[in-house]
C-alpha cells in the first residue's frame, strides 16, 4: 500500500513539476497569438460555449455520481457478505 | 474514507479535463483548428489502455506465480477495461482523422496495427470463453494475455514509426517532446492522461469487486 502511495504522489509531482512553469507562460502568449486560422471565437463571444462545456460537465458528473453509487453499493454487498 | 483519496483525485482530474481542455486558450493550427483539443479525449484513451493492460499483464504474471482466483479476475476485469478504452480510442479517432485527414479509415500504419491490436485482445476474450474448466481457463489465459501485451508494444509504438504514418511522432512527424507539444497543452494533457487513467482503474476494481462477490456466492450456494 505504502509503495502505491509513493508512486502516485511521484506521478502527482512529475505532473505539477510539468504543468506549472507552462501556466505561468502560457499567460505570457495567450493574447499575443491571434492570427488568420480560423477558431471558435465567435461561439466564445457569445458565451454559448460555455452552455456546451456545462452540458458536457454535467455528463461527466453523472457518470461518475452513478460509479460512486455504484462502488457503495458493491462495498454494502461485500460488508453484508463478511459478516 | 481513507482508502477513496484517489477516486476523489479521479473525478477532480476528469473535470478539470473537461472544463479546462474546452474553455483555454490552444494553439491556433492550420487544419486542426479547435480539434486539437482532443488531445484531452483521444489519445488519453490509448495511454489509459496501455497502462490498465500493463495492469491485467501483471496481475496474469502474479497469477502464474500464485494461482489465487482473485489475481485472474483482475487480470480479467483489467483486459475488458483496455479493450473498452482501445474500442473508445479507436471510434474517436476514426472520428477525428475524417475532418482533419479526410477519411474514417485511411490505412494509416498506426490504425491499422491498433486495430491489429485489439482483434489479438478479443482473442483472449474468446480463447478464455472455450474452457470449461476453470484452472484451465485461468492458466492458458494468463500466458496469452502475456503474449497479447508483448504484441502490442511493438504493433502500437515500433511499426508505425518504422514507415510514414499520418500520427504524430510518426514517419517524420513531430510528436510529444519538449520542442513542439506547446506548454498549454501540456498542463491539461497529463492532468487528462493520469485522470482518464485512474477512472479506467476504478472501473476495473469495481468489476473485479463484483465477480469476486458472484463467486463467493456461487461456492456457497
Amino acid at each position: 500500500m505504502k509503495m502505491h502511495k509513493f508512486l502516485l504522489m511521484l506521478l502527482l509531482l512529475w505532473a505539477v513539476g510539468t504543468s506549472a512553469p507552462v501556466l505561468a507562460q502560457a499567460a505570457e502568449t495567450s493574447s499575443a497569438a491571434i492570427s488568420e486560422v480560423g477558431m471558435a471565437d465567435v461561439m466564445r463571444q457569445d458565451g454559448k460555449i460555455y452552455i456546451v462545456v456545462a452540458v458536457l460537465a454535467t455528463v461527466m458528473l453523472g457518470i461518475l455520481l452513478y460509479l460512486i453509487n455504484l462502488d457503495k453499493k458493491i462495498g454494502r454487498l461485500e460488508k453484508e457478505l463478511r459478516q | 474514507m481513507k482508502k477513496h483519496w484517489w477516486k476523489g483525485l479521479t473525478v477532480v482530474l476528469v473535470l478539470y479535463t473537461v472544463v479546462v481542455g474546452m474553455l483555454q486558450d490552444v494553439p491556433r493550427l492550420a487544419i486542426l483548428n479547435e480539434t486539437i483539443r482532443n488531445l484531452y479525449f483521444h489519445v488519453p484513451m490509448w495511454f489509459g489502455m496501455i497502462l490498465i493492460l500493463l495492469g491485467s499483464m501483471v496481475y496474469s504474471i502474479k497469477y502464474l506465480r500464485n494461482p489465487l482466483a482473485k489475481n485472474d479476475i483482475i487480470a480479467v476485469q483489467a483486459a475488458n477495461v483496455g479493450i473498452l478504452f482501445g474500442v473508445l480510442g479507436i471510434l474517436t479517432g476514426m472520428e477525428w482523422a475524417k475532418f482533419t485527414w479526410g477519411e474514417y479509415w485511411s490505412n494509416d500504419p498506426k490504425q491499422n496495427a491498433a486495430a491489429i491490436g485489439l482483434l489479438i485482445y478479443f482473442a483472449y476474450l474468446v480463447l478464455r470463453g472455450s474452457f470449461q474448466d476453470h484452472q484451465q481457463r485461468a492458466r492458458i489465459g494468463a500466458i496469452y494475455n502475456i503474449f497479447a501485451f508483448a504484441a502490442l508494444i511493438p504493433l502500437l509504438f515500433i511499426l508505425p514509426r518504422m514507415t510514414d504514418s499520418l500520427h504524430p511522432g510518426n514517419g517524420g512527424n513531430p510528436g510529444f517532446n519538449a520542442y513542439d507539444l506547446d506548454a498549454r497543452l501540456r498542463a491539461v494533457f497529463y492532468p487528462a492522461v493520469l485522470g482518464w487513467t485512474l477512472l479506467g482503474v476504478w472501473m476495473v476494481h469495481l468489476r473485479a469487486r463484483l465477480e469476486i462477490l458472484k463467486q463467493h456466492i456461487y461456492e456457497n450456494a
